[in-house]
């Protein structure tokens, strides 16, 4: 008889198959809580250096948190709020849009194709110097005080930003994947959707954190030139009101509104957008 | 009527430093219908690059490449299915939608898909994880991904390089058996690249062994044992791998005296 039976290693995967089954992930309720007390911290510190600074320069310059917070209930109790932040929300989204629309292809051309990148290479550059402020101006020159001036400030002013980093993710485009999917004979499209954009995900996400807070800067400046809509209208208001409460509280909205596409809208757009890759565990627990 | 002929095929490559490397000086053989033919040579030889020009992936600097038969529906250039080194799955898509990817590119009519992916994932015995993403299998299971993606396109011939030179030599060695198996289930063309002697052996019906770079074909073998009785301590299976393997061994030789 041999030493060992010849059937012990069967025996040791059962073995394994009866231990413990690994858990499911924690709970993402779980981890959504933790999320959201996380998020109240760093706010709750935010008013607490906001009081303080209300303390050493007095109302007039830094008027207290509470009372600012009230003001901001009251705007969005009032009928004006949803008018204002749907007017100025259409303006951040339509340029924000455009400019992806044209971004997208162009960072893709100026990444794959050394012409592109000769030629556009400097406007881009440039472009990415230009501010905000002087766009805004020649837009309303240009088209004067209409919605597409705020459309054609967003869109121009963000746009350089975001095909850059376009570009630059498409300049590491896997070499492998391409050949694979020459070698399948994919065509154009099915090349672009299927292979190409889910490479530059995680760089179209990060434009579009940075393009979306750019793109409210330049709404609210094109809106205190002179729109009689939106929440920079409302600031340019109530500045000239001179009240600082007011004009926190306006901006407070904004944020709210900014806070909510973050978290609600890129959060969950990259979460779904991730889900096919094993988390890495960076710190070790 | 399925088969690859190459003819005195030449190709260097400009580096970046401007150095010209000639890696392919003239390889001519042709491939056996409805077995598998290997390409066995020492790394670097131009293996890959010869696959390369036969995909349409590299251009050839002379010579004639022709590929012959498995009819396609729009009577364009003849079906190749290719399974890489490295499993080159996209990543970002289930073990089906890869498959289904190579269908769509290949222009087979959405409606064979279903019955297409539920045949070969069954053939490479992934069904169960037909709706798993790529990185949450081990690493045998994404060439299997890769073989059935490079097989549901019903090639004329499929191409393999080097498909278990990455894997671990039980996956390897389990992957390689099967791989035999399903070729000669379907009768399929293949031509697959290795730098193991021994792998060669096992899997081609016939071997073309290439010289040390620039590569001209060394030899030409055909299998005398039948796949059915290749087996690791077969005496027969033993001496034929030591004809290869010093004819192989002779040309590097010869290579670094001259
Ligand atoms: N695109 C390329 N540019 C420059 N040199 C290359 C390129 N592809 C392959 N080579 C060179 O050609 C030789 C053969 O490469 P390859 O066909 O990959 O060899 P093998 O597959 O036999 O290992 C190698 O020396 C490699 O450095
Ligand atoms: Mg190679």
């Amino acid at each position: 008889m041999p030493a060992t039976p010849p059937d012990r290693a069967l025996g040791e995967l059962e073995l394994a198959e009866a231990a413990p089954v690994p858990a499911q992930r924690k709970g993402s309720l779980g981890e959504a809580l933790e999320r959201l007390l996380l998020g109240a911290a760093s706010v709750a510190a935010l008013v607490l250096v906001w009081w303080l600074l209300h303390l050493i320069f007095g109302t007039m310059l830094m008027p207290d948190p509470v009372a600012t917070i009230r003001e901001v209930l009251a705007i969005l109790l009032s009928g004006t709020f949803l008018v204002e932040m749907a007017a100025s929300l259409r303006r951040v989204l339509v340029g924000f849009v455009l400019a992806m629309v044209v971004s997208i292809p162009l960072g893709i051309a100026m990444g794959t194709l050394r012409r592109a990148e000769g030629f556009f290479q400097v406007p881009m550059i440039l472009g990415l110097t230009v501010p905000g402020l002087i766009w805004a101006l020649l837009a309303i020159m240009f088209f004067g005080l209409s919605e597409v001036s705020a459309y054609f400030a967003v869109a121009i002013t963000i746009m350089p930003m975001l095909a850059i980093n376009i570009w630059q993710g498409a300049k590491s485009l896997d070499k492998d994947l391409m050949d694979m999917s020459n070698a399948f004979q994919t065509g154009i499209p099915s090349k672009v959707m299927d292979v190409i954009l889910p490479q530059l995900l995680s760089h179209i996400l990060a434009a579009t954190r940075y393009g979306l807070g750019l793109a409210w800067k330049v709404v609210v400046v094109v809106e205190i030139f002179g729109f009689s809509s939106g929440i920079g209208y409302q600031i340019m208001r109530a500045f000239n009101l001179f009240s600082m409460k007011s004009v926190l509280a306006w901006a407070i909205t904004f944020l709210v509104v900014m806070i909510f596409i973050e978290f609600g809208v890129i959060g969950f757009l990259e979460a779904r957008a991730t889900a096919w890759r094993p988390k890495a565990e960076v710190w070790r627990r | 009527m399925a088969y690859i002929l190459v003819e005195r095929v030449f190709k260097s490559f400009r580096w970046p430093d401007g150095t010209l490397l000639q890696v392919l000086r003239g390889v001519s053989f042709e491939t056996k219908e409805y077995s598998i033919t290997c390409l066995l040579g020492p790394s670097g030889c131009g293996k890959s690059t010869v696959l390369n020009i036969i995909a349409g992936l590299e251009r050839a600097d002379g010579g004639k490449v022709e590929v012959k038969g498995g009819d396609t529906p729009s009577g364009g250039p003849c079906r190749l299915g290719y399974v890489f080194q490295d499993p080159r799955l996209l990543n970002w898509k289930r073990v089906d939608e890869n498959v289904a990817f190579a269908l769509k590119g290949m222009g087979v009519p959405k409606g064979e898909w279903g019955p297409r992916l539920a045949r070969y994932l069954e053939l490479v015995a992934l069904s169960d994880f037909r709706r798993q993403y790529p990185l949450f299998l081990s690493g045998g299971m994404r060439q299997r991904v890769g073989l059935a993606r490079a097989l549901a396109v019903e090639p004329a011939v499929l191409l393999m390089d080097e498909p278990f030179s990455k894997l671990d030599q039980l996956s390897a060695r389990r992957l390689r058996e099967d791989t035999l198996s399903i070729c000669r289930k379907l009768s399929q063309t293949a031509l697959l690249v290795t730098h193991d002697v021994e792998e060669a052996v096992y899997l081609g019906d016939r071997i073309v062994t290439l010289a040390a770079r620039p590569s001209v074909v060394a030899a030409i073998y055909e299998n005398p044992i039948p796949p059915a009785d290749r087996s690791w301590d077969d005496p027969r299976f033993i001496e034929f791998k030591k004809e290869v393997l010093n004819s192989v061994l002779s040309v590097a030789v010869e290579k670094s005296s001259a």
